[in-house]
């Protein structure tokens, strides 16, 4: 039996009737790396990553826990090994933000239990350390989408999983604020052993914080680049031309290498 | 969240005071009147005529109908909270028709056990539910819009076969029995009666009551609830067992009692927020104290008791116009 904690997919496919979302997809996650999902809208990353969520089971294939499959485990367990956060996702809901944050524990509450206090305060260190503790307070459905992103960062936080599963998570966020969310989950992920799948849109943000990458082109996978093969830029390069567009190249700066668009 | 405790508890013990004022005041007006003392020497035991009357008669009676406000308003509470649909009550999924309909058909078939006219009641009032959800789950369009239909239609066809009943019905025995049964009202409610009734409501309010948290992360959406490790399935189907228990319980007894499930719960929301652990045990005493309300208008306003459902069915009815003209957005 295989050891070390990982979230598997195996020969994943979904057809949505005669359409084409996702066909033969394998992936092996495992922690203490950021691994970045690239892709054009409609190239299956979402359904990808709902797959891994358990909310979408495959036509074929499966998703693996820890060697088992993902469907033999109960909501509980899946809710405090997989975390998820749904892309420019608006819950409908009247509680406040430290109150959704504070759901995060839920996976770990029995029956009948509600959050302790101590677990509140949890949750509004998790806010401070976002620098949004100011919002505590204030009621979910008033706050801005990229603030709703940091509070789910923060309730994946809380959470506490294994696997973190973000889709477009900084997709609303200012540009200062989209580093430093980088910033933190890469460190968050590399002192507790967790692993994050993200699904972006910025080539840059890729290149910059990701272990590993993905690109995904009409539901296959283009290629999974890994940062320390040492071809790994050379790749990158020829797998975003592929897929966006002949114009994108990749320059080096002293700063380090960038996308640009010519 | 101290702040918001500590609000919420003054709240609690204030609505508990207008509950408390709401009993006294019940309990000395009537035919039979009691004054304050009287009340005060009842309790101390003395024997006497009005104290008979009072404690066999009118006590039980505001002792049911202040448990029945609150199981209906907690009821209608959750319903609303679990369908994350303003317009879902117990009397809108149509429980309460085919609650009715199992009393009847008990009334006709078995006896007037109230056991037997509980437990069919009950089941009558579940079968109907799933129904009616069962065809908002297959119809298309407008979520809000789907329930509705969806108990319309359960409603028509309950009320179809209740008529049908009453056509073939025994007109000198079994007719009067039900018709007086279905306008529904708290005149003969015995000690008996909260006796067996009394531990179910307990019962299903508690569980209700402690699952809280869990219905306020699935209030969230049901996709959420599930990634935090909610047991979507399980928990609705408790929440909707138990829900449905409440109403069972008290048509029962009373008959069908309308519209209390469905505007308690938004004067509850207008006053303190959507927020299902702390809505519920509010509801519960707002329920208890409305309809005690309309129960004594009911018994005192003419010199024969007006049945209760028209009192709380126009309250209702001005409460909710009220309700959706001040709102600028729909529902």
């Amino acid at each position: 039996m295989n050891r070390t904690p990982s979230l598997l997919a195996k020969q994943i496919r979904l057809y949505d009737q005669k359409k084409r979302i996702l066909e033969n997809i394998s992936l092996s996650i495992t922690p203490s790396r950021i691994i970045t999902i690239l892709g054009l809208n409609g190239a299956g990353k979402t359904t990808l990553l709902r797959c891994l969520a358990g909310l979408l089971t495959p036509d074929s294939g499966e998703v693996e826990l820890h060697g088992r499959p993902l469907l033999s485990y109960s909501a509980k367990q899946r809710g405090q090994a997989i975390s998820y956060s749904g892309q420019g996702y608006l819950a409908d809901t009247a509680c406040s933000v430290r109150e959704f944050v504070v759901m995060g524990v839920t996976p770990y509450l029995g029956l009948f239990e509600v959050p302790s206090s101590a677990q509140m305060e949890q949750a509004e260190e998790a806010l401070n350390h976002l620098g949004i503790g100011h919002l505590a307070g204030k009621p979910f459905l008033e706050t801005s989408t990229g603030e709703r992103q940091l509070a789910f960062l923060a309730r994946g936080l809380l959470q506490g999983t294994r696997f973190l599963l973000m889709d477009e998570p900084t997709a609303f966020l200012d540009f200062r604020r989209q580093h430093e969310f980088f910033q933190d989950l890469r460190d968050f992920v590399c002192k507790n052993d967790k692993a994050a799948v993200i699904t972006l849109h910025d080539p840059n943000l890729a290149l910059a914080y990701s272990d590993e990458v993905l690109f995904l082109h009409q539901g296959e996978v283009l290629a999974h680049l890994l940062r320390k093969e040492t071809d790994f830029l050379a790749r990158f390069e020829q797998c975003a031309k592929q897929i966006y567009s002949e114009r994108l190249t990749l320059t080096s700066t002293k700063h380090g290498t960038v996308v640009v668009w010519e | 969240m101290m702040v918001r405790d500590r609000r919420f508890w003054r709240l609690w013990l204030f609505m508990l005071a207008i509950l408390c004022a709401t009993i006294v005041l019940s309990s000395c007006t009537g035919r039979y009147a009691v004054t304050w003392q009287d009340l005060v020497s009842f309790l101390q035991g003395e024997e006497s005529m009005g104290g008979s009357l009072f404690f066999y008669i009118r006590l039980p009676r505001i002792v049911f109908v202040v448990l029945s406000g609150a199981a209906l308003a907690l009821s209608g509470t959750v319903y609303q909270s679990l369908f994350q649909n303003p317009l879902v009550s117990p009397d809108i999924l149509g429980v309460t028709s085919g609650c009715s309909l199992g009393a009847a058909i008990a009334i006709i078939y078995g006896s007037s056990q109230a056991f037997l006219v509980q437990g069919v009641a009950f089941l009558f009032g579940l079968l109907a539910v799933s129904l009616s959800l069962a065809v908002a789950r297959f119809a298309g369009g407008d979520k809000t819009l789907r329930f509705v239909v969806a108990g319309i239609i359960t409603g028509a066809m309950a009320s179809s076969v209740l008529m049908l009943l009453k056509y073939l019905a025994d007109p000198y025995k079994q007719l009067p029995a039900i018709d007086f049964w279905l306008m529904g009202g708290f005149h003969s409610v015995s000690w008996a009666d909260i006796g067996k009734t009394l531990p179910t409501m307990l019962l299903a309010s508690g569980i209700l009551l402690l699952l809280g948290w869990r219905l306020k992360v699935m209030a969230t959406g049901e996709q959420e609830a599930s990634l935090l490790g909610i047991n979507i399935k399980a928990i609705r189907f408790t929440v909707i067992l138990c829900a449905t228990l409440l109403v069972g319980a008290v048509v029962s007894v009373a008959g069908a009692v309308g519209w209390i499930g469905i505007f308690v719960p938004h004067i509850v929301k207008l006053i303190w927020g959507d927020d299902i652990p702390r809505t519920m045990p509010l509801s519960l005493l707002a329920g208890g104290a409305i309809l005690l309300a309309a129960d004594t208008a009911a018994r005192t306003l003419r010199a024969s008791e007006i049945p209760i459902s028209i009192v709380t069915s126009m309250l209702g009815a001005l409460f909710l116009i009220y309700f959706y003209t001040r709102k600028k957005k729909p529902l």
